[in-house]
């Protein structure tokens, strides 16, 4: 175990020294606070639109569905928002992680202390899992960071916003495929004895990490509607007890694919690994 | 000896996909006329990407092999730079002047819309929409790359620059309709032909501009070696 904890713990050092930590986690927060600025530009309302719209919602207040009672709708407004910056931020920091994170082992060969790394007591099972803890830990401080300086940062553009909700919405969207592009990235780069063959590598691994994002995100945005029901609107579902029992079901359907996905990679440069140290 | 040395060190195989991305488009407009404006537009798209990545990767110190070596010879560190380019504008500029000679046989330009002869057809016009973003997008990469002197920084800001131009002409555009100077994918129909000329003259200065700083940077064989870097711990 402490041999796991060295690795990780010094992944993390190298990759905060190399730069690729503090780029990763700058990218995350300017996407992320650049979107909101236009957010905020382009939901500014003006007075007259203000006052219809106060007068709109004192006369349909009594025919609004249950879900929809003695809810501020301002507040749904501005939240509904930031699940495009939440995406946006998603993008920027994805595009990120897959392509510095796939230099963690092939670094290893272009310093040429591989060798001397095979001399040492340590599997390649713990070599590996090492490696990717390190570049997952980099990437969850980079999400719980960014998203706390965020979190300011939109109140102070946007205005009110219901922060439970944008907070499980950061966490969840973000969490899940960022740890998938990092492990992706990490593994497919471990074939290669090179930096920039891993950068070439990481341009490969993209669209698979994007597609994957792109498909989950209709089911990990719903996750705001488990809060309050009204944000299943946001994935384009009628607000009720119903969907949310869905969008759990989808949610954990989607982690389970993303956790097979990352397990199958794991296994197979595990035993590739493996293989070549038999030879 | 130094250009063999020099046209391996770039590679051909993004010029290749480039190449064969709008092949696939041209063969798509052959096939169906609806989809030629499409044709021009993905030159817009593909050739400053493509250039943009190649560039990242024509010289980063860091993963230069025999870097010492290569700054202790005789010859001035920048023709590493000279002859790269060389062979980056022959590969990517040759294979895109290529292609747009033919989509422009092809497709006939007809409805190639253009700021400055309107709806006529030409080839320069086609190279007005690609060449301005290529040049800025291969300076800033070849910056990016020198500067914080790993190839990955530069794929970086090749990917970032083109997400954020696309965003730029359909999100950021209508919000701050100021900044039509410096987007990419400029609609030449949106704006005046005098606002898409500043446009395209902008993007070219951006380009030389780094170039120029890539070549001062050069010159600085201390700080080429990362002197600073290893001073600073």
């Amino acid at each position: 175990m402490s041999k796991l904890n060295a690795i990780a713990r010094y992944e993390l050092l190298m990759a905060w020294r190399r730069r690729s930590l503090p780029i990763l986690w700058l990218l995350l927060l300017v996407g992320s606070i650049f979107f909101t600025t236009l957010v905020a530009n382009s939901s500014r309302p003006t007075a007259d639109a203000d006052q219809a719209d106060v007068v709109e919602s004192t006369l349909a207040a009594a025919d609004l569905p249950e879900w929809a009672q003695g809810i501020d709708m301002l507040v749904v407004e501005h939240t509904v928002g930031l699940f495009s910056v939440v995406i946006t931020g998603m993008v920027f920091f994805m595009v990120g992680v897959t392509l510095l994170m796939g230099e963690v082992i092939p670094l290893d060969r272009q310093f040429k202390v591989r060798e001397l790394l095979d001399t040492l007591p340590i599997s390649r099972a713990t070599y590996l899992v090492g490696k990717l803890l390190g570049a997952w830990i980099g990437v969850l401080l980079g999400i719980l960071i960014g998203g706390a300086l965020c979190v300011v940062a939109i109140r102070l553009i946007l205005g009110i916003y219901d922060l439970r909700v944008f907070a499980v919405m950061w966490l969840v969207m973000l969490t899940p495929m960022a740890l998938v592009a990092a492990a992706l990235s990490v593994l497919a780069g471990s074939f290669f004895g090179s930096r920039r063959t891993a950068v070439l590598v990481g341009l490969l691994v993209l669209p698979f990490v994007m597609t994957l994002a792109m498909v989950a995100v209709p089911t990990l945005g719903g996750i705001g509607a488990l809060i309050e029901p009204i944000y299943a609107l946001v994935v384009q579902m009628e607000p009720s007890a119903a969907t949310n029992t869905l969008i759990g079901q989808r949610i954990e359907d989607t982690l389970l694919v993303f956790a097979g996905v990352v397990l199958a990679a794991w296994t197979v440069v595990w035993g590739w690994m493996r293989v070549r140290s038999a030879r | 000896m130094a250009w063999r040395f020099s046209f391996r060190a770039v590679g051909w195989l993004l010029a290749l996909i480039g190449g064969l991305l709008l092949v696939a488009r041209l063969a798509i407009a052959a096939a169906n006329s609806e989809f030629i404006e499409g044709t021009f537009a993905s030159f817009e798209v593909i050739v400053p990407l493509m250039a943009g990545l190649h560039a990242a990767l024509l010289f980063a110190p860091d993963d230069e092999p025999a870097l010492e070596l290569l700054l202790a010879a005789p010859r001035p560190a920048a023709y590493l730079i000279y002859e790269r380019l060389a062979v980056l504008i022959v590969l990517q500029g040759g294979l895109a002047l290529a292609l747009s000679v033919l989509t422009v046989v092809i497709t006939h330009g007809e409805k190639l819309i253009t700021p400055m002869i309107g709806y006529g057809e030409n080839l320069i016009t086609l190279m007005i929409i690609w060449i301005a973003p290529t040049v800025c997008i291969v300076g800033l990469c070849l910056l990016a790359t020198l500067y914080a002197r790993r190839t990955a920084f530069g794929v970086l800001t090749a990917i970032m620059i083109c997400v954020a131009m696309a965003f730029g002409r359909e999100v950021i555009l209508p919000t701050f309709p100021n900044l039509w100077f410096t987007i990419f994918y400029l609609d030449a129909r949106a704006v005046t032909p005098e606002q898409y000329f500043a446009n395209r003259a902008f993007l070219l200065g951006v380009g030389v501009v780094a170039l120029a700083l890539v070549l001062r940077r050069m010159r600085d064989e201390e700080a080429l070696l990362g002197y600073s870097e290893a001073k600073n711990g």
